[in-house]
């Protein structure tokens, strides 16, 4: 679907948020430890997105945003292990918000969709640099 | 599904009206039936100005903090309602969501303001005017107020009275627009449930003669109306002749200066925003674009082309740029005008007549318009359309541009598009226009300041939001004393 509109942008972005919400809640209960904090900043992003688009259409921008599709940020296979998964989960909404930041015209969404890349990249790196144990180990 | 009766909200209670006739509620993008507006009789305003007389005597010994407690209670409700809010809005209006977004969250800037009314309502003094005798000016409220509100901001608009007049004591009566009241209707029950006492707020369903009815009644002190110039003019009259303070916002007739210096990048992006956004139903709505020397013919060709990517359909649905018209009488007008135009000589460069909707055969739509070879004394130049219709007049400086604003008898708004502080500064010295946009294609002030409008656009002294609200809903009183 063509993210053309700010509307179309942000529920694009809650709808993100939300699939890594319910990733890293209905993790194993190995992998719980890992997986809390995970899920206590999705839900706090998500709180911040909506916020963002309540609060955040002072200015509104009629010109559509072009080049943006959902399909090219579609949710990694289930297949592979939890901490690829989720690694893939927050590279993809990185790439998202990045690509998303350099296209909406409205400053303060482009900030915050610049903050959220950072933040996915943070997640991500700590991914990488301390991977939980196999889930079921 | 049976379209819902909407009802009066008077004297702390919703009741059923006894009015035998009824103003049809549509959803633009459907044209289906979706509620019943009561056109409310002169005895039932009887008795909403009744309760807010009865009421006014305990609201205004009310500390001004306990009310603004209550204009905190009434914030956190619309921020728990805010995206019903905005459907609500959509559905009952066509503007597509992310505009009834903004329209909730400016009503709730209004209320936010209205919080810090404790401060604002403080008055001042000087010791010694005389030896021994010292002056102070307090701000008292005044009694009843209403406000006769219009469709094309149906939530917003009374809120950029509501919160304030309450706030200084004052007790209040709205007047939804029958052509879309549910969003008011919606706000009263937050207001409800914020539990002020009973009479304070009031709410009456109605058409004109509920108007008239509020306007002639001797219980109601002030009004507030928006809506288009000639009904202003004539409120504003009327309200006079009855002694009662009234603030008159009126129609439009907007432009937009584009300089040959000017980022058309940027700039047209906000001209698009400005000229169709909402439909083109928004007093502050870009009507005539000025492009001076240089500026006119890559303007056009960008403008054009952008215009005709615009996306139109249902508000609801999060891809559409720009929804239908809010009723089927809009929609008639709006076609009529571009007749007219056509009719005139000015050239159709995008014609937005005939525009069809998948799935939505009976829906009000007109897509984006843009007429070329426009001249100044031509009815789509002179007069407010309120539709998605935009002429480009080509003018050869910005004194011929601001000869033409300042020749129109409207004066809400107009913009300018440059790169040069000086043209800047000549354009907001020189443009007898309320609101003035630099780089800016909806001069819509915010809360804190007020929303302005001049010669046929507005009729008044005060206008709406920001400090001249507090002075439309209090009187000063002023107390010299000595201490023999």
């Amino acid at each position: 679907m063509e993210l053309g509109t700010f509307g179309a942008l942000f529920a694009f972005a809650l709808e993100l948020e939300r699939r890594a919400l319910a990733f890293y809640e209905a993790a194993p209960a190995s992998l719980a430890a890992e997986a809390r904090p995970l899920a206590a900043g999705s839900r706090k992003r998500l709180g911040r997105l909506e916020r963002a688009r309540q609060e955040g259409i002072s200015e509104m921008i009629l010109e559509a945003i072009t080049g943006l599709r959902s399909e090219d940020y579609a949710p990694p296979a289930e297949a592979g292990a939890w901490p690829d998964m989720a690694a893939a989960l927050e590279g993809t909404a990185a790439r998202f918000y990045r690509d998303a930041a350099a296209k909406v015209p409205i400053a303060e969404t482009a900030r915050l969709f610049a903050r959220l890349a950072e933040e996915n990249d943070q997640r991500g790196q700590e991914l990488r640099r301390n991977p939980p144990p196999p889930a079921g180990v | 599904m049976t379209p819902q009766t909407l009802r009066n909200y008077i004297d702390g209670r919703w009741t059923a009206s006894e009015a035998a006739e009824a103003a049809e509620v549509h959803n633009p993008a459907t044209g289906e039936v979706i509620a019943r507006a009561p056109l409310s009789t002169a005895a039932e305003v009887g008795a909403a100005v009744a309760a807010a007389g009865a009421a006014f005597q305990e609201w205004r010994e009310t500390p001004p903090l306990v009310r603004a407690r209550a204009m905190f209670r009434l914030k956190g409700l619309m921020e728990g309602r805010f995206e019903e809010l905005a459907r609500v809005i959509t559905t009952e209006h066509g503007k597509i969501i992310d505009e009834a977004r903004g329209e909730v969250r400016r009503a709730i800037e209004n209320v936010e303001v209205a919080c810090g009314l404790p401060a604002l309502l403080m008055g001042y003094n000087a010791e010694d005017i005389a030896v021994g005798i010292d002056e102070e000016a307090v701000l008292q409220p005044v009694g009843v107020y209403a406000c006769i509100a219009p469709f094309n901001f149906p939530a917003m608009v009374p809120f950029w009275f509501l919160p304030y007049a309450i706030g200084c004591g004052n007790t209040y009566i709205v007047k939804p627009s029958e052509v879309c009241p549910m969003s008011q209707n919606l706000l009263f029950e937050l207001l409800d449930e914020a539990d002020l006492p009973p009479g304070v707020v009031n709410l009456v369903n109605g058409a004109r003669g509920t108007a008239e009815a509020l306007l002639a009644h001797p219980g109601v002190a002030g009004v507030s109306f928006v809506g288009s110039t000639p009904v202003a003019r004539q409120i504003y009259a009327t309200a006079a002749a009855h002694g009662k303070r009234a603030q008159c916002q009126a129609g439009a007739k907007n432009c937009l200066v584009v300089m040959p210096d000017a980022d058309l990048a940027r700039a047209v992006p906000n001209l698009l925003t400005s000229a169709f956004g909402t439909a083109g139903q928004r007093c502050l709505a870009g009507s005539l674009v000025l492009a001076v020397g240089g500026a006119y013919e890559p303007l056009k060709e960008r403008l054009v082309a952008a215009a005709a990517r615009l996306k139109v359909g249902d508000g609801l649905d999060e891809s559409v740029q720009m929804g239908p018209l809010a009723t089927r009488q809009a929609q008639e007008r709006v076609l009529g005008y571009i007749e007219r135009g056509l009719a005139e000589g000015a050239r159709l460069l995008l014609d937005g007549r005939g525009v069809t909707v998948p799935g939505y055969p009976d829906g009000y739509f007109v897509g984006p318009t843009i007429f070329d070879q426009v001249r100044p004394e031509m009815a789509i130049a002179r007069e407010e359309i309120f539709g998605p219709v935009l002429g480009i007049i080509p003018v050869a400086n910005l004194d011929e541009a601001l000869e033409i604003i300042n020749g129109s008898p409207y004066g809400n708004a107009a913009s300018l598009f440059t790169d040069s502080g000086r043209a800047a500064r000549e354009f907001r010295y020189r443009a007898r226009c309320g609101n003035i946009g630099i780089n800016i294609g909806i001069a819509a002030p915010i809360a804190t300041f007020p929303f302005a409008g001049m010669k046929n656009s507005f009729f008044g002294d005060l206008h709406g939001q920001g400090r001249d609200a507090i002075q439309f809903f209090t009187d000063r009183k002023v107390v010299i004393s000595r201490w023999f």
